[in-house]
């Protein structure tokens, strides 16, 4: 009796961004990075990383996905019948992405035509799939909730890099499609030669090879450990 | 409780309603916008074939005052009662030329209206992965080729993809010639290979290195919608 109320007690005087919360967020940035350390998403993070705009929409749509299924399982994790669970949070998943295709479709057309398929590809992000099971199942909303941000801003932080890499050397621009695009080997007076396979998903697999080898060599991660 | 089968049926017969009222409020909303953007979209594919669109154009009022929609058939005779928005050029495709219905966007002159300009028709085709389209803008000699604007939907990025994404390739066709001099459908042939130019030859454009089957694709779609549009641009010239 008395430890229980114990519980009870710390849990309410946990502050929203408590230690432990903040961890939530954090971690899955660079230690616990989705596609780096878990290898999870890799399908979207080679198709949608040829230039950085789409590549931050689509992580704008995965963090918006995960961060509200999460929440949204969360909040029912105690009705879901655990044999459709599955189920369930693919009907969640679809809600939220659908709901993403559809304001994409109606507040900035020009990138819906680029991403179109993608976006319904989110639905079988494993990403999106594994914090449902893994966490939103067994936590309450709101650390899920931050689960959900977290996990889609360390997906998103590896696809917006690899994107970069990918359309200085593919196409010699940064941010092509915005206000700021800047030629960067035009403006130095130098002759731009595309790395063709940079174009390629090929180009993204050696890029992101190569992202998860700096990153392991620095965190000193090691699979069999 | 929860692994009752009455429990699990229920369950997801409301999940799916109540997902099914957010989504379709969500379309509802938004669709209005969703048509125009749509609209917008064709409109400025349309205008690009005969002039350069860029951010301060205003699309809506110049086509508004340039543009007039109708439908034919492939013998050039105009079909009334056909609304052009409800002619879908992919399914028509499916069609033997001589039952489709074909849209043709005719465009007045700038300056005097009375005068007609240019004449876009919109093809479609396929590519090596996945269908391919274009608007054509042909001259009012109905011949030679004002502009042309492709679109895709999945062809290889840095390659066949570039006849969207590389502005270079689209005016290669400018001021080729669709048909021979009796209007035979001789169409516009992309080589294969690239760095070709072909002052003298009216028929062919350079090509784009290691895209030679969307080149293809697009050889066969221009030739199919040459034969298409043949005679009525055949009729202008009685």
């Amino acid at each position: 009796m008395s430890t229980e109320t114990l519980i009870k007690v710390k849990e309410e005087r946990e502050p929203l961004f408590s230690k432990k919360n903040r961890k939530l967020l954090i971690d899955p940035i660079d230690s616990d990075n989705p596609i780096t350390v878990q290898v999870l998403g890799i399908c979207s993070a080679l198709a949608v990383t040829v230039q950085t705009v789409p590549a931050i929409v689509m992580s704008i749509g995965v963090i918006f996905v995960c961060a509200f299924s999460n929440l949204l399982i969360s909040m029912l994790r105690n009705t879901i019948p655990p044999r459709i669970r599955i189920i369930v949070q693919l009907v969640v998943v679809s809600l939220f992405v659908q709901m993403v295709s559809e304001v994409l479709k109606a507040y900035s057309y020009d990138v819906y035509l680029q991403l179109s398929v993608f976006i319904g590809l989110i639905i079988t992000n494993c990403i999106i799939m594994g914090r449902l099971e893994a966490f939103a199942l067994a936590n309450k909303p709101w650390p899920s909730f931050l689960d959900g941000i977290g996990n889609g801003l360390g997906y998103g932080a590896i696809l917006v890099a690899v994107a970069f890499i990918r359309e200085l050397f593919g196409m010699g621009t940064i941010m092509k499609g915005t206000a700021i695009e800047w030629h960067v080997f035009e403006s130095m007076g130098l002759k731009f030669q595309s790395i063709g396979i940079m174009a390629m998903p090929a180009g993204a697999c050696i890029i992101l090879g190569l992202l998860i080898w700096a990153q392991r060599a620095r965190n000193g991660y090691s699979e069999t450990n | 409780m929860r692994n009752k089968n009455i429990y699990i049926i229920l369950y997801t017969v409301i999940l799916c309603i109540v997902s099914a009222v957010i989504l379709g409020s969500v379309k509802q909303v938004l669709s209005q916008k969703q048509e125009d953007n749509i609209a917008l979209d064709n409109k400025r594919k349309i205008l690009q074939t005969i002039m350069t669109v860029d951010e301060s154009t205003d699309i809506n009022a110049i086509y508004a005052e340039r543009v007039n929609e109708f439908v034919i058939d492939s013998k050039g005779q105009k079909l009334d009662g056909v609304k052009l928005k409800d002619v879908r050029v992919a399914k028509e495709r499916k069609l033997p030329i001589a039952e489709r219905k074909l849209p043709l966007y005719v465009i007045k002159s700038k300056t005097d209206t009375n005068k007609v300009e240019y004449y876009v028709f919109p093809t479609s085709g396929s590519g090596l992965w996945d269908a391919i389209s274009s608007y054509i803008a042909i001259k009012n000699d109905g011949k030679t080729i004002q502009g042309v604007a492709f679109d895709h939907v999945g062809e290889t990025p840095g390659l066949g993809a570039r006849i969207k994404s590389d502005p270079q390739i689209a005016p290669r066709y400018a001021d080729k010639e669709l048909y021979g001099n009796d209007f035979e459908p001789t169409a516009v042939y992309m080589v294969k290979g690239e760095g070709y130019s072909f002052p003298n030859d009216p028929h062919k454009v350079d090509g784009m290195s290691g895209a030679t089957l969307t080149a293809n694709g697009v050889n066969a779609m221009l030739k199919e919608y040459a034969e298409a549009y043949q005679n009525f641009f055949k009729s202008l010239n009685k």
